[in-house]
This record gives structure tokens, sequence and C-alpha cells, in this order.
């Protein structure tokens, strides 16, 4: 094999951090946020809407299940890099996951079965271009959601 | 933005317009909103329909078919059906991967979904 391998060049262009109290309330700010946020590398309405759909999942995971004895914090971090790619990591430092694999299963909850359906994983999922998820018990949870947006963003 | 939920009842149908964005945070008040309209005449032994119109939703996540789902297990204890009705691409990509669509009727519109409920005779004053 004599496969070229060659560096992308791939600039941060601009980084936002926000920190909130784990509360409902918050889900929609920090919808808002990063819509604006994207919207500077100029995304096509379907990107702003993977987006917004994505973080709301990984928002809302970390205020219903983050902290069940309590208050807590939920840390966001949005980048936007030279090639377009934006990166979102939602974080929280409640009580974690204890099996993250069977959490990412379609329809695995362990929320009321009534009324939650086990769906947000792989919505985050198949909305964005890769997931990772990195969590223990009582070590909390932190979400990164890479997606790669249509137009390369230009300083 | 908040969501907000407009019903009217059609002898036996609910006809439930969801509105704004619903996502966790507003999904408790609809949850409330339609369990009372359900309860107001589940006492009558006869089959309860839910017609969902997602026609003035602008936002949706997985919470959404929670609400879905929680009011079908209402529903399905009055015999009745759940329709689904006026999503736009996104909020039918979220349902069609749930599988909610294997419980609830999928219907163009408000009109057509009464149109079914009243060819099967199940259209009643109550
Ligand atoms: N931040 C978190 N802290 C602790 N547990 C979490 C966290 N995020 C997810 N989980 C666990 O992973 C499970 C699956 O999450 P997922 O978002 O896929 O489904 P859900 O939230 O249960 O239902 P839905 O998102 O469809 O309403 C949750 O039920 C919960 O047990
Ligand atoms: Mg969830």
């Amino acid at each position: 094999m004599n496969s070229e391998c060659r560096v992308e060049e791939r600039k941060l262009c601009n980084r936002l951090e926000a920190v909130f109290p784990a509360i409902s309330q918050n889900e929609g700010l920090a919808r808002a946020v990063a819509a604006a946020f994207a919207a500077q590398a100029d995304p096509t309405v379907e990107e702003l809407t993977e987006i917004r759909t994505a973080l709301s999942e990984a928002v809302s995971n970390a205020v219903i299940y983050g902290y069940p004895q309590g208050e807590g914090q939920v840390r966001l971090e949005l980048s936007l890099y030279s090639d377009g790619r934006f990166v979102m990591v939602v974080e929280d430092q409640g009580v974690g996951i204890p099996d993250v694999e069977r959490a990412r299963e379609p329809l695995f909850t362990t929320g009321d079965a009534q009324e939650r359906s086990g769906m947000g994983f792989t919505v985050m999922e198949s909305f964005t271009d890769r997931l990772d998820v990195v969590s223990a018990p009582g070590k909390g949870t932190r979400i990164t959601m890479v997606k790669q947006l249509d137009q390369s963003y230009e300083l | 933005m908040n969501a907000s939920c407009q019903t009217t009842w059609e002898g036996s149908c609910l006809v439930a317009s969801l509105s704004g964005e619903v996502d966790h945070h507003q999904a408790a008040a609809l949850r409330e909103q339609l369990d009372e309209e359900i309860s107001r005449k589940s006492a009558v032994k006869r089959p309860i329909h839910l017609i969902f119109s997602f026609e003035k939703v602008t936002f949706m996540d997985s919470s959404g078919i929670g609400v879905i789902m929680g009011r079908y297990n209402k529903i399905r204890e009055t015999g009745g059906t759940v329709f689904i009705t006026g999503c736009g691409d996104y909020v039918d990509r979220i349902l069609e991967m749930s599988g909610i669509y294997t419980i609830a009727r999928r219907e163009e519109s408000v009109a057509h979904a009464l149109y079914q409920c009243g060819k099967a005779g199940q259209i009643y004053e109550q």
C-alpha cells in the first residue's frame, strides 16, 4: 500500500462554552444557543434542525437522568472548525451510565416507560456524523457529537 | 417558544392540535392537558379516538414520542385508535425510527383521519 497520507488543514474558528443548571427550562435555551452559534457557518435548514434535535436529546438526558438526588450543572461546549466541522459536547457530573452500550440501544430506557421511548441516543446518532459517549457510575457523562457541515466555514 | 395544544371534540374523536416546540420541558403540560380531556369522556364505555395534528409543531425531539405513546395506552383501554397527521419531514423521521406507526395510524390530515373514523361508524355523539 502506498497511499499518501495527507493531513487535512483544520483550524478552530470559534468556540463557546456555557454552564447552566440542569433544569428543563434550559433545554430550549441550549438549542437556541447552538442554533445561533452554528448560524455563523451558514448551515442549511436541515443541518440546523438536526443540530437542534441532537443537542436537545443530550441536554434533556442530562436534565432527566444526571442528577436524580438533587441539583447539578450541565456544561455545553460548541466548536466550529475551518473545514465546516461542528462539535457539540454536553457534559454532566452526575450519576453516570453503568452500561453505555446497552443505553445506546434503540428503545432502551430506565425512565418512565410510559413516557420515555428510549430513542434519544438513536436520534443523536442518526442526526449527527459521530456520537461518543464517555460515562461511568458516579463520574458523570460526556456526550460528544460531531457534525460535518456542507459548506466550509470561512474566517 | 412554548408548546401549546388546542383540543376539540368531534363526537367521540378528540382532535389535538399541537404547536410550538415539543420537548421534555413542554411535554409535562401537554400530557396533563390531554389526559384531562381523555378522562372527561372515558367514563362512557365506548371507544375514544385521538387525532394528533403536528402541522404547527416547529420542533420535536424524542419527548414527543413519549407523549404519543403514553396517550396511546389510555386510548387503547377504551378500544379506540390514535391517528398522527400533519408531520413535517423531521417529526416524521423521528416517529418512524421509534416504530410508533406500528401502533398509531398515519393520515394526511385531520380531515382524512375523521373520515376514516366516520367510515368505520366510529363517530357518535356522547
Ligand atoms: N446524562 C445521563 N446520565 C445518566 N444516565 C443517562 C444519561 N443519558 C442517558 N442515560 C441513560 O441512557 C438511557 C437511554 O437514553 P435515551 O436518551 O436513548 O432514552 P430515554 O431518555 O430513556 O428516552 P427518550 O430520550 O426517548 O425520551 C436513559 O434511559 C438513561 O438510563
Ligand atoms: Mg433521552
